[in-house]
């Protein structure tokens, strides 16, 4: 057995040492969900887990009093591999997006780094991301610089399958709001200007607009505000759209034509438009094809099979896409439960904190860790990592 | 001077006499609005006062609680004459359609009758009719036959402008529902059904059926659910949309035209409809000219100015127009403000509790009294009423065909 593999069994058997107490600590995330920058508790007990085992532990990074960054050195100068947690709840659903097993998987990774770590140079880190449902916690914390020393980040998701390589599409909220005159819709139409016209058109010149889009692009939205009375000429209306693409050049692309009908509507019934982001953009998420190559030989090595994404799979958006381009990133799936289970289910919440989620939160932290070790015991892999984010970059820009 | 002038003297200074209790009572309701069907405390003190001036008084009519009709019989036989009350205000807006006016006007017209009615042969009603706004308080008790005994209607709106009589567009009230399929509009959207399309087509269906209606019809609507979350095909949509014209006959083909705007929608996106009449339709006001005739004498005996009849084309819609399709009705109404105020506005709502909104509100207890003078003296004019009335029917009738 090679130097590598040996750091390797040391690892998975440090983590498989750590069962029990990670288990312990997912179902008390688990038993107490805590919604969007509010997971005081979730964040306390890793953090202070992460402490305890000597990290250094820096809380409320970010300007997030729920975020936070634990750091283990290895010998002096090299490379920091992350380990990303998230452990944000949903409103009235609980842990349904399993993020208790996300946080549970990083410490594991963390912890189980830590057998090793004073034969390698460079560091380790877990990184508390608060919020990933709505709130863009790593958005913020990449805005904030929190990952500029960080040389490649892992994190993992529970999922119906295993599976990596999957991207995720940009996505930008925005408000759109259009201001008319109201009227007495019988008697004085004629004096009226139709909010609601206005949105109606929108829409429609959106439907006509997915004819001439690419294939990875996604308009959807909804109307918030769609008049008073039916007696009245609505004079103030409101939508909510989301658009999506496949990289950020293109979505923003998609955006200045959602704008462009909007105005046209206003320009045509007379309303007065307001368009405006909201929130921040999230960008797409490039996987990096080095870790995943390296992640999927690590994960087949604990038993498992994996899937690799084909380019038409089906995805959504999420925060690690913004972490995604700024540092070469992996972003696997990992089944606690059947194919069919959806997300942001009862059905989740219940696979969660199953014996299956328990296997696939040991199993990921295993394989995390693993993937640190190549990075750092073989410094080629980080390079080849590095080459291929630049790479992608360049592509992307085109 | 003649027998029926004196009586109209007689009535005007009754009226004269109730004058501040008239005002304590419109201001009273004005100050505590009631929304459609929950005017409580406006119906029990407005057919309390009738009931204290031996008007019997009958409650809760066509299973409406705040629904009343007070009775109070001359001589034997004869015809009836009701005065019709309206106290409804609006939500969030307070009395800013000057109903408290309209039932005031109604009790002080039945009290001023009183004081002449022992010598006189007929009946007079003053009947509280509540959820002009929206509820259809009028539709609901011509349904239940509350006017079946009645030969004639009147009642008296406040607005910007003396008007003798006009007609009110016909109105349907419709409620649009589409049941589509959820899922996520990024990763999933070709396993959604979106109830929100269905929605934006039907209306843009509408819009492109104007140019096919008639100039009278009017479709106006609002969007009260357009889906939850904006990462999630809606799979429910709900509108609310008013349809109206200058007929029933005509509106009711207009409903048919929108309900098969909105099946093509469905049928587009393969969402389910559900299509159906939230509130009872408001039929078109059918004035009786014999009945406008007594109002306008009476409005010029009393000195009102009466300009000439506004625009035609600038018409809403009354439950009174479910009355005058059943009875011969006239709603005149009287001015209580400057010319450019619009109803349901915070500046209507000063007026109808301004001097000038007393004013109007005792001239109109005034003209419906003396009215009624003229009809229950001249038992003749009611069966001319009747008369044009089937006339007015039959050539409603007579679009159609």
């Amino acid at each position: 057995m090679n130097y590598v593999d040996k750091l390797k069994e040391r690892v998975v058997a440090a983590i498989e040492a750590r069962r029990d107490e990670l288990i312990h600590i997912s179902d008390t995330i688990h038993a107490n969900p805590e919604l969007a920058f509010e997971e005081f508790e979730a964040a306390a007990l890793l953090s202070g887990a992460l402490e305890k085992a000597g990290f250094t532990v820096e809380r409320g990074v970010a300007e997030m009093e729920t975020a936070f960054v634990a750091t283990l050195h290895g010998q002096d100068s090299g490379p920091t591999v992350a380990f990303m947690a998230e452990y944000d709840a949903l409103a009235g659903l609980g842990h349904a997006c399993g993020h208790n097993i996300i946080a549970a998987a990083a410490l594991g990774a963390g912890l189980g780094m830590k057998a090793v770590l004073p034969e390698l140079h460079g560091a380790i880190q877990v990184i508390g991301t608060p919020a990933e449902e709505g709130g863009g916690g790593k958005i913020i914390m990449v805005e904030a610089g929190i990952f500029d020393e960080v040389d490649a980040a892992i994190m993992m998701h529970p999922s119906g399958r295993n599976l990596i390589g999957r991207g995720a599409l940009t996505a930008t909220a925005v408000d759109v709001e259009f201001f008319g005159r109201s009227a007495h819709a019988a008697a004085t139409p004629d004096m009226g200007i139709n909010a609601l016209d206005a949105i109606i058109l929108t829409f429609s010149g959106i439907n006509a607009l997915r004819q001439q889009l690419r294939d990875d692009a996604r308009i959807h939205g909804i109307i918030t505000h769609g008049g008073d009375a039916p007696n009245v000429i609505p004079d103030y209306t409101k939508a909510e759209i989301l658009v999506r693409a496949a990289d950020t050049p293109y979505a923003l692309e998609v955006l200045d034509k959602v704008r462009r009908c909007a105005e046209g509507a206003a320009q045509a019934t007379g309303a007065r438009l307001e368009f405006r982001q909201i929130g921040k953009r999230y960008d797409a998420r490039m996987p990096n094809p080095k870790l995943v190559a390296l992640f999927k030989d690590n994960i087949e090595s604990l038993g498992l099979e994996i899937e690799l994404a084909g380019a038409n799979e089906r995805r959504g958006s999420s925060d690690s896409g913004n972490v995604s381009q700024v540092v070469p990133t992996i972003h696997p799936y990992i089944a606690i439960g059947p194919e069919d289970m959806g997300g942001h289910t009862n059905e989740f919440r219940e696979a969660a904190v199953s014996p299956a989620g328990h296997e696939g939160l040991i199993n990921s932290a295993k394989a995390m860790a693993m993937t640190a070790v190549d990075l750092l015991a073989v410094p080629a892999n980080l390079n080849q990592a590095k080459s291929a984010f630049e790479e992608q970059k360049k592509e992307q820009e085109k | 001077m003649s027998d029926v002038e004196k009586l109209k003297q007689r009535v005007v200074a009754a009226v004269d006499a109730r004058r501040e209790e008239l005002i304590r009572l419109a201001d009273t309701i004005h100050a505590n609005p009631e929304i459609a069907f929950e005017e409580f405390e406006s119906a029990a003190l407005l057919s309390g006062t009738l009931e204290e001036n031996g008007f019997a008084v009958q409650r809760g009519v066509a299973n409406l609680e705040t629904a009343f009709v007070a009775t109070l019989h001359g001589q034997e036989g004869g015809p009836t004459v009701a005065f019709l009350a309206e106290y409804d205000a609006l939500p969030g807006l307070g009395h800013a359609c000057g109903h408290n006016l309209i039932g005031t006007a109604a009790i002080g017209a039945g009290l001023a009758v009183k004081a002449v009615l022992p010598e006189l042969t007929g009946t007079i009603q003053v009947i509280g009719t509540p959820g002009e706004e929206g509820g259809g308080g009028k539709a609901i008790m011509v349904e239940a036959g509350v006017f079946a005994g009645v030969d004639a209607a009147m009642m008296v709106h406040p607005s910007s402008q003396n008007v003798v009589s006009r007609t009110s567009l016909a109105s349907y009230k419709i409620s649009i529902e589409f049941f589509g399929k959820p899922a996520h509009a990024a990763a999933r959207p070709d396993e959604g059904i979106n109830a929100l399309d269905a929605l934006i087509q039907t209306y843009n269906a509408i819009s492109a059926l104007r140019q096919q209606l008639r100039d009278d019809a009017r479709i106006h609507g609002v969007i009260t659910h357009g889906g939850d979350a904006p990462n999630i095909i809606p799979d429910y949509t709900a509108a609310k949309f008013y349809i109206r014209a200058a007929d029933t006959t005509y509106a009711t083909e207009v409903v048919n035209k929108v309900q098969a705007c909105a099946e093509g929608a469905a049928q587009a996106t393969g969402a389910r409809l559900e299509f159906k009449e939230y509130a009872p339709h408001y039929d078109s006001m059918m004035p009786n000219p014999a009945l406008a005739d007594f109002i306008k004498a009476n409005m010029i005996a009393l000195g009102i100015v009466i300009p000439p009849p506004p625009d035609e084309n600038r018409m809403g819609s009354s439950d009174m127009g479910n009355v005058s399709q059943v009875v011969p009705s006239v709603h005149p109404y009287i001015s209580i403000g400057p010319e450019e105020m619009s109803g349901h506005t915070v500046e209507f709502r000063e007026a109808a509790a301004s001097p000038a909104g007393r004013e109007g509100m005792i001239k109109a207890a005034k003209v419906m009294s003396m009215t009624a003078v003229d009809l229950l003296t001249a038992p003749a004019e009611i069966n001319k009423a009747w008369q044009i009335f089937e006339e007015q029917k039959k050539e409603q009738r007579g679009d159609k065909e």
